[in-house]
């Protein structure tokens, strides 16, 4: 997870599950709340953040749910 | 008068009345299967007995045949049986009890399984899966319960359904086999396998080894939902999650599309939006308040040495003032007048650095101080004289030649020093002298 965070903070986009974006996410929002982060760092950090933001939401907002029968009984 | 007909059917109208429906338990002392299809079974306790009929319609809904010996309880009504006028109790469900059959069964797999080590291990959920399997029935409500479930909590949710046979002979095959299918599929992140509410005897296929067999081997996670909260299979045991009814497990295994649309959001707020002006607003409070601290601060200082400057004077006497006042004046006169030579000559040499002050104003400062000087000098001049011409009187007074002159003498040795009286001895020759000449003198006695 905090691989994942350093890659996203070098301003790399590593392919990210659903659970992992939410991880990085709230990792993220604490460093800069944290103030820890040295300022370039901060705007990839809210740049990354909106990207994972947007990801996040498309991934909950697609409706197919519908069930495929495998193999009938 | 009855009939016979109208006897029976005026009992059976009052047992209909009082008796709709009875349970009880006992055990089976004879079981009859006809050829109709029909079982006929006498069920007693230790000190009665009485007769009852499965037919075979009811007793095809159930697996259970019930066999001599077993311990059993029964749901039914009382009937007097019209043929042979014999009173019986139509069953409408028999399952067995206690330490039957299934029980007993149900136990001993549970405790080979167990020891194998099939119910230890508990692999964890996936906390957002893209697909689940179901194995249960296409008709009925559990599959419908967990659609519902899914829709309201992760629409994104694709479900692959295996539809099986939940209960009777082969349930237990096809919901293996369900297992199996969908583990080998690659299609899903985790399999449910649901069924409603039922009895032991309904729940059965659920409580079979090689069902329990296929869920240990189950590659991806399985969640049991089988029955209600109060039914425990071997299902739930080896499952790495056993939800308490289909439903709770659609639930369990979805996380909640309002809930986390409303976490990242929050999250999306605290990122963008009140962060930067938070932290400068802190800052700029800090600022500020270290900003009056340091005025406060000032202020509590001039105030405190203002505070003691007043008390200060308020301790000072205008006499003492006064009396310090004119004794430093003086002092500084004295200091004046015994340093204007001195000063005169510094200024004097100064005068010469003085650019600004125009030649007249030069003059007259110089002026200023010479008469001044002139002044202390004068002074000075006259005090030292009179002090001279004191002194010298003074001096004189002490002189021994007045004294001489007042008709005193002076005894000498030959040298001319006087001798003290101590020293002289009898036969010294002395000199005496007197203001205006000498003797010499020879002392015949002391």
């Amino acid at each position: 997870m905090d691989d994942l965070l350093e890659q996203v903070l070098a301003g790399k986009s590593p392919k990210l599950s659903f659970e992992e974006g939410l991880k990085v996410l709230e990792k993220l929002v604490e460093k800069v709340e944290s103030g820890d982060l040295p300022l370039n760092e901060t705007m990839t950090a809210y740049e990354k953040g909106a990207e994972i933001i947007k990801n996040l939401k498309a991934e909950l907002q697609k409706a197919e749910e519908k069930i495929t029968i495998l193999k009938k009984g | 008068m009855l009939t016979v007909t109208e006897l029976i059917q005026s009992i059976n109208s009052t047992l209909k009345d009082n008796y709709q429906s009875v349970s009880f338990v006992g055990e089976v002392s004879t079981s009859k299967l006809y050829n109709s299809g029909h079982t006929y079974l006498s069920i007693k306790d230790e000190e009665s007995e009485v007769q009852a009929v499965l037919w075979k319609g009811t007793a095809l809904r159930s697996t259970y045949r019930p066999k001599e010996g077993d311990q059993v309880s029964v749901e039914g009504y009382p009937t007097l049986y019209n043929k042979g006028g014999r009173f019986q109790i139509v069953i409408t469900k028999i399952e067995p009890t206690g330490e039957g059959l299934l029980l007993k069964k149900f136990l001993e797999l549970k405790e080979k399984l167990e020891k194998e080590g099939l119910f230890e291990r508990k692999r964890p959920i996936p906390f957002f899966p893209k697909a689940i399997g179901v194995v249960t029935s296409s008709s009925g409500a559990v599959i419908r319960d967990i659609d519902v479930k899914i829709k309201e909590r992760l629409p994104s949710l694709k479900i692959y359904l295996v539809d099986v046979r939940v209960q009777g002979a082969g349930a237990a095959d096809e919901i293996a086999e369900g297992v199996k299918l969908l583990s080998q599929s690659g299609l899903v992140d985790l399999i449910i396998v649901a069924r409603g509410g039922g009895s032991l005897e309904d729940l059965w296929p659920f409580n079979e080894e090689k069902v329990v067999r296929a869920i240990f081997a189950s590659k991806v996670p399985v969640v049991s939902g089988v029955g209600h909260e109060t039914d425990t299979t071997l299902c739930d045991y080896v499952a790495d999650y056993r939800a308490p009814t289909p439903t709770a497990a659609a639930e369990y295994v979805t996380p909640s599309r309002v809930l986390l649309l409303k976490d990242i959001t929050q999250l999306e707020s605290r990122l963008f939006e009140t962060e930067w002006l938070n932290r400068f607003s802190v800052q700029v409070d800090e600022s500020g308040e270290r900003l009056d601290r340091g005025i406060s601060n000032i202020f509590q200082k001039l105030e405190l040495r203002l505070r003691s400057a007043t008390e200060g004077v308020k301790r000072i006497e205008p006499v003492r003032v006064l009396s310090h006042l004119t004794s430093k004046v003086s002092n500084l006169e004295e200091k004046m007048q015994i340093g204007a030579a001195q000063k005169l000559k510094l200024l004097r040499s100064q005068i010469k650095d003085l650019p600004s002050i125009s030649f007249a104003e030069r003059l007259n400062k110089v002026q200023f101080q010479q008469s001044r000087l002139d002044r202390s000098v004068i002074v000075n001049f006259k005090g030292s004289r009179d002090s001279l011409i004191s002194l010298a009187k003074r001096l004189k007074a002490l002189s021994p030649e007045v004294v001489l002159k007042r008709g005193y003498s002076i005894v000498e040795n030959e040298a001319g020093l006087p001798i003290p009286p101590v020293q002289i001895k009898r036969d010294d020759t002395v000199r005496i002298r007197f203001s205006e000449y000498k003797i010499t003198a020879k002392v015949t006695q002391t």
